[in-house]
C-alpha cells in the first residue's frame, strides 16, 4: 500500500490564473481528497453597500469581477430597477444585452486560452487571445474602457451605440466569426485537446443538479437551465435555444462554451437588427423603496444571484452576490478526488473559475 | 423577484429542507443578515426558473447545519460562519476558519454583534 | 494533429499581430476614457463631483477654492464628468503615462482669474 502525501496547489501556480489554494491529498500520482481555502482577493465589496449611495454601488459591484463585470453592474441595476418599479427603455434593454453578449464572447475566449494554456498548447492560446482583442476593441470603442466598461446606471444605461458603430459592429464579428472557425475545428478534433479532456473530469446529470451546479457546468452535464430563457432584458425579443451537452466531462463543457461563442455573436447580429430607436436611460428621483429582491441572471459562468434589502434610504441595508464559481466550487470538489494530478489544473480551469467573484 | 421569504422554526428548519430536496428543488444559496441582536438566514431554493425563500431566525448558536442534505451548503456554510461568526451544527467539512479567513484576519468581519471568539491561529502566530 | 497547420502558415507569411509599444502606438478610440482633467477657471467649487464619486477621490474645499483630486484611486468611471454643472471635467482619451510615484494633482483658483497649480 503506497503512502498518502499532501501536495499544495497554489495560490500562485503557474497555470492558474486565479488565487485558489487547494490542499490535494495524493497516493501515488492520483488525487484523493480535495480541499480549498480562498480569501486570498477578499474586498469586503458586500460591505461597502452599507457605506455607498445605491448609485454609487453600481461601478463598485461591477469590480466583482474583471471578466463578467458588465453582467455584474447590469444584474445589481436590474434588481434595484424591480425594487423602485422604474421601467427600462426598450433600447437600453437592447444595448445591454448587447454588452453582456460582448462580455460573454471575451469571457469565453479568455477561458479558452486559459484552459489551452493549462495543458500546454501554447499555440491555441496566443490564437484565441488574438482573437478576443477584437471584442475588447469593440468594447473599448463603445464604452470607452477595456473590460470594466461601467455602461449600466439605474434606469437605463450611459453610451449608445451610433448606426456608424452597428454596422463595424457587424463587419467585425464576421471577421471573429471567420477566425473562430478555424479554432472550433482545433477545439473540436485536435488529438491533443481531446487526449487531455475527453473522459476527464465527469459530473453526471444528477450530481450536477444536485451540487448547483449552474452555467457551462451544468449544460455540459445536460441540465437545461439557461436564465436568458426567462426574458430578462432583451432576450425576450430574441430567438435562440439554450445549449446543452450531455456527456459531462471537460470535453463536453469546451463545446458548451465553444457553441456559446457563435451563439453570442447570432445574439448581437439579431439585437443590432432589431434594435429600436429611443431614450437610453430615464431619470431615477429618490431612494429604493424599503423591501428585500432577488434578481439572477446567466453571466458566462453561469447564474448569478443579487439579494439586496433596502431600507428606505440611500444606503442598501444588505448586499449579497452569490457567484456562478461559488457555486460551482461543490462540483469542482467533487470531480477532484479520483482524477490523476497532472489533471488537476485543467480540472479547475474546467469550471472556469472566478475567484475574485468568489470572495468579493 | 420581490422576496417573500416564509418564516421557519429552527426545529423544523431540516425538515422543511428535505421537503425541498425531495421535491427535486436545487440548492441556491443561504443569505446571512443582520438583525438587531439576532441573525436571520435566508434559504433560497429554486425548481426549473423559479425560486422559494425560507428563512430562520437565530442568535447565532447552534444553527442546524443543512450540508447533510444538501451536500453544496457546505461551501456558504462555511463562508457564513467565518464572515458572521455564526455556529453550525453538523457541518459536513468544516474548514476550520480557513474557508475565506486567514489566520490573521480579523474574526468574523460582517457581523454586527460577535458570537464567538475563534482561537487565534491555534498555531504558532 | 495537423489542425493548426492553417493557422500556422497564415501566420508565417503574415505581419506582427502585436506592435512595438513605445515606439508605435494605437490611435486611442474617440470615447476613450485615459485621464481626467479639470478646466479650473470654469469650476464652480460646488462639490457635486466629490458627491458623486464612487472611489471619494476629489476633494472640493469651497472655501479656499482648491480642487483635489487623486488619480491613483480614481476609478474612471465618468460619473463625475456626467454630473458636474459647469462642465469643466473631461477625460481625456489619452492615459497617464505610469510612474513609481503616487501624487495628488491639487489645483486652485484665485479670486481674479490667476492660475496657480501645483
Ligand atoms: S462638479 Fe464641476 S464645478 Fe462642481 S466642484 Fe466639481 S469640477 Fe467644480
Ligand atoms: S472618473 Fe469616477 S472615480 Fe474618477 S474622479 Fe470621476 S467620479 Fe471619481
Amino acid at each position: 500500500m503506497s503512502d498518502k502525501s499532501t501536495i499544495p496547489f497554489g495560490p500562485q501556480h503557474p497555470v492558474l490564473p486565479e488565487p485558489i489554494h487547494l490542499k490535494l491529498v495524493v497516493e501515488d500520482e492520483k488525487v484523493v481528497e480535495a480541499y480549498p481555502a480562498f480569501g486570498f482577493v477578499h474586498r469586503g465589496l458586500e460591505t461597502l453597500a452599507q457605506k455607498k449611495d445605491f448609485n454609487q454601488m453600481v461601478y463598485v459591484v461591477e469590480r466583482v469581477c474583471g471578466i463578467c463585470s458588465c453582467m455584474h453592474g447590469q444584474d445589481y441595476c436590474e434588481a434595484i430597477e424591480e425594487l423602485m418599479g422604474i421601467e427600462v427603455p426598450v433600447r437600453a434593454e437592447y444595448l445591454r444585452t448587447i454588452w453582456a453578449e460582448l462580455h460573454r464572447i471575451h469571457s469565453h475566449l479568455l477561458w479558452l486560452g486559459l484552459f489551452a494554456d493549462a495543458f500546454g498548447f501554447e499555440n491555441l492560446f496566443m490564437q484565441t487571445w488574438k482573437i478576443r482583442e477584437k471584442i475588447m476593441d469593440i468594447l473599448e470603442a463603445t464604452s470607452g474602457n477595456r473590460v470594466i466598461i461601467s455602461v449600466n446606471i439605474v434606469g437605463g444605461v450611459r453610451k449608445d451605440i451610433n448606426s456608424e458603430q452597428a454596422k463595424w459592429i457587424l463587419k467585425e464579428l464576421d471577421e471573429v466569426e471567420r477566425q473562430l472557425k478555424d479554432i472550433n475545428d482545433v477545439v473540436m478534433n485536435n488529438y491533443t485537446v481531446k487526449q487531455r479532456t475527453v473522459g476527464i473530469g465527469v459530473l453526471t446529470k444528477e450530481e450536477a443538479y444536485e451540487l448547483g451546479a449552474t452555467g457551462p457546468m451544468a449544460k455540459g452535464s445536460g441540465v437545461d437551465l439557461d436564465l436568458r430563457t426567462t426574458g430578462y432584458a432583451a432576450y425576450k425579443y430574441l430567438d435562440f435555444e439554450p445549449i446543452v451537452e450531455k456527456a459531462g466531462d471537460s470535453y463536453a463543457r469546451n463545446l458548451v462554451r465553444m457553441r456559446e461563442i457563435f451563439q453570442s455573436i447570432d445574439l448581437i447580429r439579431q439585437a443590432l437588427g432589431k434594435i429600436p430607436d429611443g431614450e437610453i436611460n430615464v431619470p431615477v428621483k429618490g431612494n429604493p423603496p424599503a423591501g428585500e429582491v432577488i434578481s439572477r441572471l446567466e453571466q458566462s459562468r453561469g447564474e448569478v444571484v443579487y439579494y439586496i434589502k433596502s431600507n428606505g434610504t440611500k444606503f442598501l441595508d444588505r448586499l449579497r452576490i452569490r457567484t456562478p464559481t461559488f457555486a460551482n466550487i461543490p462540483a469542482l470538489l467533487k470531480i477532484l478526488p479520483g482524477s490523476q494530478l497532472q489533471d488537476v489544473p485543467v480540472l479547475i480551469l474546467t469550471i472556469d473559475p472566478c475567484i475574485s467573484c468568489t470572495e468579493r | 423577484m420581490i422576496v417573500n421569504s416564509r418564516e421557519v422554526e429552527i426545529g423544523n428548519l431540516k425538515s422543511e429542507v428535505k421537503k425541498y430536496h425531495d421535491g427535486g428543488y436545487r440548492f441556491v444559496t443561504e443569505t446571512c443578515l443582520n438583525l438587531e441582536d439576532k441573525f436571520k438566514i435566508i434559504y433560497t431554493f429554486a425548481i426549473g426558473y423559479d425560486l422559494e425563500n425560507i428563512h430562520i431566525i437565530t442568535d447565532g448558536k447552534n444553527v442546524p447545519s443543512v450540508s447533510d442534505i444538501y451536500s453544496c451548503a457546505l461551501a456558504v456554510e462555511n463562508e457564513i460562519k467565518e464572515l458572521f461568526g455564526i455556529e453550525f451544527d453538523g457541518l459536513a467539512v468544516d474548514f476550520g476558519g480557513n474557508f475565506m479567513l486567514g489566520e490573521s484576519s480579523p474574526i468574523s468581519p460582517q457581523a454586527d454583534i460577535e458570537i464567538i471568539r475563534r482561537e487565534k491561529g491555534g498555531k504558532n502566530e | 494533429m495537423l489542425d493548426m497547420l492553417k493557422s500556422v502558415f497564415s501566420n508565417l507569411s503574415r505581419k506582427p499581430v502585436t506592435r512595438m509599444y513605445p515606439f508605435e502606438e494605437r490611435k486611442p478610440f474617440d470615447i476613450n476614457r485615459g485621464h481626467l482633467e479639470n478646466n479650473i477657471d470654469e469650476c464652480i467649487f460646488c462639490g457635486m463631483c466629490q458627491r458623486v464619486c464612487p472611489s471619494n477621490c476629489i476633494k472640493v474645499d469651497r472655501k479656499t477654492s482648491v480642487w483635489e483630486y487623486d488619480p491613483f484611486e480614481c476609478v474612471l468611471c465618468g460619473v463625475c464628468v456626467e454630473k458636474c454643472p459647469k462642465k469643466c471635467l473631461k477625460l481625456d482619451v489619452h492615459y497617464r503615462s505610469c510612474t513609481d510615484k503616487k501624487y495628488n494633482i491639487h489645483l486652485e483658483k484665485h479670486d481674479d482669474s490667476e492660475k496657480a497649480g501645483a
